[in-house]
């Protein structure tokens, strides 16, 4: 893997260096012309101020400078013969560079070259004037350039050779690293797996984003963990809620068939009960399904504004005469005019279900108080009651689906009550908060963002 | 009743069609929207009851288009739990009512019938009148055999749906919706507390009782039981 990217690196390193390598020679290029353009020029000024035999003999002068650093100089007629210079003749080409007055590569042959030069033919860059006494003069660079490049390109190798080992290394010993805390991670997963779900991935102290990415991963398997456990709770206790009405059907039913003849009366009653059975199991079901998509965000796309005061006033009435009938002294009081955005009939069943709770659980002769309310943190339904009310230990595992804390059986219920609850309180952005009545339970469900008045939009919290 | 069911699980029409033909109606089916629209269009049905999912035209799609045209035969839209659109959306839609599966067959017999019966007419006085009992909207006083039965607001709107609706049978969460105007599952009696309430007024001191309890399905004001 690390060589895979050491290669990449090295190709594009490489590529850097060539185009390094292009925008030197052009520069070069560029110097050896403006050079080249500014002897010419001052030679046609030689000729211009002092005369043919003074530009002569500065040709003369340069030619013993120019053999050693391979610059050409050429003096000629008019006709190409020869004058001054280490080229022994005119080269063809050089016509079209006095026409052109540019500077160009021409091909110069060794055939003509005077002096014992490393440089064989080759193509050089030269320029030519046209002289006013139609003479010709001629300069060509030759190895200054070669020279140049040669330097340039062993220094270019040099830095080159020490930039890849040094990447090779880098690489190599930063892969390594790398390369032992990813097989920490892969090590871990395989744990997973093979089936151990308690497996953490180690961490280093280095808090680098190797130690944060272990700790996602790490708090992500403890969400995956939790989940699967309260699923396979749920699946446990639906198994067991289940079990006990399709038993009893069963059963009824074998018993039915053991005698031959039987009132109508007998299979009436007896196929009202299954009926009475099938539909528990229905509720179980739907509750269950409902608390999920509570817990999905699902249930029901269209949210209102919903009239809370009105809300408790109604479902205060409506619970009224049953917590009257249990003996209970049962209040109901609210502010007027408390709204929040959601959805009237999910929240009707959120106050039903602990209302119901409430009067179930609170002994004759108790108290149970529906309450509407607003405070400084918003707007708060309050269900209390004077029952046993739930121990504080247990305020986060009542909210879990099917958790009864009556087991002796005396209370009915699926254990879901509470659990849709939870998930609808959620649905709607508040905040389901259980507290000590002394004695007894205050449940509240607490709306952090109200409107006082729907017609101002004047929000929460005064 | 004359029925259209529109449905296209096969089991289900089956289910409710024999369901409903042995309660004495006539039940024609459709197992998909395109047919059912076609039939709803070409003849008189008392109530139309349709799957809010179906194939080749959704439910909600036929009443609309019914609708359109004028038709306003009333409808009931059934519709499986899990379906994210509420009752809302079915409503808007033009339908009438609205029932999740699974539901009992009971209460889907007494919300037909409740759409289908006309509401029981207002004597010249602007009286509703069962047997004896008397219920007068303009005064808000209500009478049995001439003697003043008092009766809390919430039980005055009780009285007066179960007189509007004499005879037929009236199931808890239908009290529910038309009383209180909420649509959940109270899970518990207090419905019935209620309406015993209201039964011990106008019923405890006579000889013949009116308000009954239907088994299993819900209460019914009546002279017969």
């Amino acid at each position: 893997m690390s060589l895979r990217y050491t290669l990449l690196y090295a190709l594009l390193l490489a590529l850097l260096y060539a185009v390094l390598y292009l925008s030197s020679l052009r520069y070069i290029d560029a110097q050896l012309e403006e050079r080249l353009a500014s002897e010419i020029d001052a030679l046609v000024d030689v000729y211009n101020v002092s005369g043919l035999d003074e530009l002569r003999m500065t040709i003369e002068n340069l030619k013993s400078e120019g053999m050693e650093q391979g610059r050409f100089y050429l003096l000629a007629e008019k006709d190409g013969l020869p004058v001054a210079g280490n080229l022994t003749k005119w080269p063809h080409e050089a016509n079209v560079l006095i026409d052109s007055q540019d500077i160009q590569n021409i091909w110069l042959d060794d055939d003509i070259m005077i002096g014992d030069f490393y440089i064989n033919d080759a193509y050089l860059p030269a320029a030519a004037r046209k002289l006013p006494d139609d003479s010709r003069l001629l300069v060509a660079y030759g190895i200054e350039q070669d020279n140049l490049l040669r330097e340039l390109s062993e220094n270019l190798k040099e830095s080159f050779g020490a930039a890849i080992l040094f990447m090779l290394l880098l690489s190599f010993t930063l892969g390594k690293a790398i390369l032992r805390r990813v097989e920490t991670i892969n090590q871990t997963a395989s744990e997973i797996m093979s089936g151990d779900l308690s497996r953490r991935i180690p961490l280093s102290k280095r808090h680098d984003e190797f130690d944060h990415l272990a700790q996602r991963l790490n708090e992500m398997l403890d969400r995956i963990e939790g989940v699967l456990r309260s699923m396979r709770d749920v699946t446990d206790n639906i198994a067991h809620d289940l079990k006990s009405p399709i038993t009893r059907i069963r059963n009824r039913m074998e018993v039915l068939l053991l005698q031959e003849q039987r009132t109508e009366e007998e299979y009436r009653e007896a196929l009202a009960q299954t009926i009475k059975d099938a539909d528990f199991i229905i509720k179980t079901f739907n509750a269950v399904l409902q608390t999920a998509q509570a817990d999905a965000g699902t249930m029901y796309a269209e949210f209102s504004l919903v009239d809370l005061s009105r809300l408790v006033r109604e479902v205060g009435e409506l619970f009224a005469p049953s917590a009257e009938d249990a003996g209970l002294d049962f209040r109901t009081e609210h502010q007027e005019s408390v709204f929040i955005k959601g959805n009237c009939d999910l929240l009707g069943q959120a106050i039903c279900n602990l209302l119901d709770n409430a009067i179930k659980f609170t002994p004759r002769n108790g108290q149970v108080s529906l309450e509407l309310v607003t405070t400084s943190s918003g707007a708060d339904i309050i269900i209390a009651d004077t029952g046993p009310g739930i121990p504080t230990h247990e305020y986060e595992r009542v909210r879990q689906r099917f958790v009864r804390l009556d087991t002796s059986g005396q209370t009915t219920g699926n254990g879901l009550g509470l659990s849709l609850v939870d998930a609808i309180v959620r649905q709607h952005g508040a905040s389901l908060l259980f507290d000590d009545n002394n004695p007894g339970l205050r449940a509240i469900i607490r709306f952090a963002e109200f409107v006082s008045n729907p017609a101002n939009k004047a929000t929460s919290p005064a | 009743m004359n029925i259209l069911l529109i449905e296209d699980d096969r089991e289900a029409a089956d289910y409710l069609k024999r369901g409903l033909v042995e309660c004495g109606h006539q039940v024609t089916h459709a197992d998909n929207g395109d047919d059912g629209l076609q039939m709803a269009l070409q003849k008189t049905y008392d109530v139309l009851l349709i799957d809010r999912i179906l194939p080749r035209r959704d439910g909600l799609s036929i009443i609309g288009m019914l609708r359109a045209d004028g038709n306003l035969t009333p409808a009931l839209i059934l519709s499986a739990l899990g379906e994210v659109d509420d009752r809302v959306k079915g409503l808007k839609a033009g339908g009438d009512d609205y029932l999740v599966k699974p539901f009992a067959f009971s209460e889907l017999l007494a919300r037909l019938e409740a759409l289908v019966r006309r509401s029981q007419p207002r004597n010249s006085l602007g009286q509703y009148q069962v047997a004896d009992l008397v219920l007068d909207l303009n005064t808000h006083l209500v009478t049995r055999s001439g003697k003043r039965i008092r009766l809390r607001p919430r039980e005055f709107h009780l009285l007066e749906f179960f007189m509007r609706h004499k005879d037929q049978v009236i199931t808890r969460t239908m009290l529910l919706e038309q009383i209180w105007g909420y649509r959940f599952d109270p899970q518990t009696n207090v419905i019935d507390v209620h309406i015993s309430r209201l039964r011990i007024k106008i019923d405890k001191d006579f000889s013949k009782p009116l308000l009954h309890t239907v088994r299993g399905t819900g209460y019914k004001l009546s002279e017969t039981p």
